[in-house]
């Protein structure tokens, strides 16, 4: 082999592994950027709120149910229960649904009423891949309680490169 | 309109928690895709659920394009009073949708 085509090679081999390197750097801050979103968003629906401790096993007396592996990210299944006497005292007010991957991470906002008389919500969502959807409930005394489930997507929705 | 099934009990006892399941036919259409020629197809979703039972909005939802083709929900509300339940909903090109149950409540 000649000397300058083993610099040939070598410089693209260089420039291949700088373009990856600049992808992977590229990807990351993606993923930094759609974690921060998540929490900024989280953080506002949240507001001062005080998170109300749970009892075992259900967080603050949320339960996010969805199937820990989709086929398809166009629709999954997803239930939110809150409980609740859903008195005009006591009941929940707002029940958000997040997908922090999402392009459009709140997926839906929920208002009830005491007249709703049960605090639980179900819908079918869309998945823009792997990732933890976050369920948050808002009770009329001013509280909050959060739950979380991983669910991976063995297909996503959007894969039109968003 | 013919868009939507919304399934509903026509009667319950006074106090009763009933459960709604409001199925409508709708593209959800995200905003993200394009079409052929790679002109990017406009957001076409439904914005919003309200729900109204006897006159009172018991039950509204606001939503984005993370919410499937063909939205699907189910949710509660309690019967105190016989009276119409009365779904409405609006999408991004200003299209309405209704959809109506009656509820006679006994006791």
């Amino acid at each position: 082999m000649s000397p300058s085509r083993a610099n040939r090679r070598r410089a693209l081999g260089v420039m291949a592994g700088s373009a990856l390197a600049a992808w992977g750097v590229k990807i990351s801050r993606a993923a930094a950027a759609e974690a921060d979103t998540a929490t900024a968003l989280i953080a506002e629906l949240i507001g001062s709120s005080p998170l109300r401790e749970g009892r075992e096993g259900r967080e603050g007396g949320i339960r996010l149910t969805i199937p820990a592996l989709a086929d398809t990210g166009q629709s999954v299944p997803v239930t939110i229960d809150v409980d609740s006497p859903m008195t005009a005292n006591d009941f929940v007010k707002n029940i958000y649904l997040i997908a922090p991957r999402n392009p459009r991470p709140l997926v839906a906002s929920v208002f009830l009423s005491p007249l709703s008389g049960r605090a639980s919500f179900t819908t079918r969502m869309r998945l823009a891949g792997e990732q933890q959807v976050v369920a948050i409930a808002i009770r009329s005394d001013g509280t909050h309680c959060i739950a979380r489930a991983q669910v991976v997507v063995a297909v996503s929705a959007c894969l039109d490169g968003t | 309109m013919a868009n939507a099934r919304l399934s509903v009990q026509d009667k319950a006892t006074r106090g009763e928690v009933v459960p709604v399941r409001l199925a409508i036919l709708h593209a959800m259409e995200t905003g993200f895709r394009r079409d052929i020629d790679g002109r990017a197809i406009t957001r076409n979703v439904i914005r919003f659920v309200a729900c109204r039972y006897a006159g009172r909005e018991v039950w509204r939802a606001d939503l984005s394009s993370g919410i499937s083709a063909n939205p699907y929900f189910e949710f509660f509300f309690r019967a105190d009073m016989s009276g119409e339940l009365e779904l409405t909903w609006e999408d991004d090109s200003m299209e309405k949708g209704l959809i109506r149950a009656r509820i006679e409540v006994a006791g």
